[in-house]
């Protein structure tokens, strides 16, 4: 009884999935590592969705044709996942499977109510998962995926392996399920999904619905950066006397806003010790910040050849750098 | 926001580099003008070198940038690719003219085109897309970095001109 509840509910939470999110967190598990540049961009609710269109928005950058023919499948690796991992990934591991083991063009149907029962399956005991939040319903589940595996093994001898290029989505209920509408409806779904990306992204877009809006504010936006970038270059060149001045202030400046340690490393070579400086870890030990650039220059003099040498010559002589550099620091709060 | 932070501090990392190449290359004195520009094009090529140019736009801004150096060995130090592969498409790509679109959308999509670097080379209107949101989140992150510095430069600004 309660089974045929619980089926029916996550029958229902299935096909409110659209097609479009399933394929993303499709690929989100095939690239686990990826961090983009854009998920940190925003800022609490539409984390929510950033936190699922990092995976193919950031460095995955050229993959965008591709995701009508995924990748093939990885086979073996993934039936050895452990039960935390098969936790939320379990839909998607079995979709593989099922692309391992069925034939896509003939058998779609019959691979579509497979594959819900099997997403009934893994989305039932995600769910009594969240719920109890106990060992067992995880053993529990293992058990069943592990029934599952066999049962798709069996029919695996009846049926041949076609093509394993593709994505294989589900058409919803009461929508066609022709191969070219559900591909239209996979673009379409992107496109909207992209274009409240960029309301998120482009401040004062929540009012404006239409294509053309969206394209004019987003045009708007990117001029008035890149005539901001014009006039805050203008504003450096006029306030450095050479254009290798930023440097001390730079670091200075990224040293106090992040909360990092930077370790002055011995060998300040030209590039690399801007990459020691900026490139540690994350603690919260910046108030010595001041002084840290006081090493460089100190060690920097010793290699004479060195460009940067010259540079920090000229520069500022570091006493003076010394209290006012906190003071200020401190007042402006970077 | 780390991830931002990351951005942001990747651009600083390049951004140091290029500025100081590109001031061992280049003679001094130079008057504001030129410094706007050794200022503007070093913060370009960092903005795509820290972009690793896995984005269209990335690699455009490098070869477009290349054009206006004198010092064609910094853009390719900095980021270590070929960058002459776009440079070519782009030249061929303005030789073939303009023409106007009519439709709203199109004529927008035309500009938005010209806007990010190596836009007129994506066929695909979802991919444009894509890219003018990479660049949207790198130019915001140079924008705050510049301000941040130039902040911090207008306030020190005296103590840096007492030396000279």
């Amino acid at each position: 009884m309660n089974g045929a509840i619980e089926a029916d509910y996550l029958l229902n939470y299935n096909t409110d999935m659209s097609v479009l999110e399933r394929q993303r967190a499709h690929l989100k598990y095939l690239n686990p590592g990826f961090d983009s540049p854009l998920a940190g961009f925003f800022s609490d609710s539409s984390m929510i969705n950033g936190g699922v269109i990092d995976g193919f928005l950031g460095t995955d950058g050229l993959n965008l044709p591709m995701i009508y023919g995924d990748t093939t499948v990885e086979g073996d690796p993934r039936l050895s996942i452990s039960p935390e991992t098969m936790i939320g990934t379990g839909n998607f591991k079995k979709r593989k499977l099922d692309t391992e083991t069925k034939d896509c063009n003939g058998k779609k149907k019959k691979m579509m109510m497979s594959r819900e029962d099997e997403v009934e399956e893994d989305d039932k005991s995600k769910l009594t998962e969240q719920y109890n939040g106990s060992t067992k319903s995880i053993k529990k589940m293992k058990n069943k995926a592990k029934k599952e595996e066999n049962s798709y093994s069996n029919d695996s001898s009846k049926v041949t392996i076609q093509k394993t290029d593709y994505i294989h989505v589900r058409a919803r209920r009461g929508q066609a399920t022709d191969s070219h509408s559900i591909a239209e409806r996979v673009r379409r779904e992107k496109i909207s999904e992209r274009m409240k990306f960029l309301q998120d992204l482009v401040p004062g877009c929540d009012k404006i619905t239409g294509k053309a809006g969206m394209l004019d504010e987003i045009i708007n936006y990117v001029q008035s950066l890149q005539r901001q970038i014009e006039f805050l270059s203008m504003k450096l060149a006029v306030v450095n006397p050479r254009p290798d001045f930023d440097m001390d202030d730079i670091f200075a400046k990224e040293v106090a806003s992040t909360p990092m340690t930077v370790v002055p490393s011995p060998e300040m070579v030209n590039s690399g010790y801007s990459h020691e400086m900026v490139n540690s870890g994350y603690s919260n030990e910046m108030v010595s910040s001041g002084y840290l650039h006081f090493n460089p220059m100190q060690q920097v003099d010793t290699t004479s050849s060195d460009p940067l040498s010259s540079c920090f010559n000229n520069g500022q002589a570091p006493s003076m750098w010394d209290s006012h550099v906190q003071n200020l620091y401190g007042s402006l709060g970077v | 926001m780390s991830s931002y932070n990351m951005v942001k501090q990747e651009f600083i990392k390049k951004w140091i580099t290029t500025l100081h190449i590109l001031d061992c290359s280049v003679e001094h004195p130079l008057n504001v003008t030129e410094r706007k520009n050794a200022i503007k094009l070093s913060s370009d090529i960092a903005m795509a070198a820290a972009r690793s140019s896995s984005t269209v736009w990335s690699r455009a801004l490098i070869s477009r940038s290349g054009n206006k150096t004198a010092n064609k060995p910094m853009a390719r130090r900095v980021l270590k690719k070929a960058r002459n592969r776009m440079k070519n498409r782009c030249l061929t790509l303005r030789r073939n003219g303009n023409f106007t679109a009519k439709s709203g959308v199109r004529r927008r999509t035309e500009l938005l085109k010209r806007l990010v670097p190596g836009g007129e080379l994506i066929e695909n209107k979802d991919y444009l897309i894509r890219e003018t949101l990479d660049y949207i989140v790198y130019l915001r992150a140079q924008v705050d970095v510049m301000r941040t510095v130039a902040a911090v430069d207008s306030v020190t600004g005296n103590l840096t001109n007492d030396n000279n």
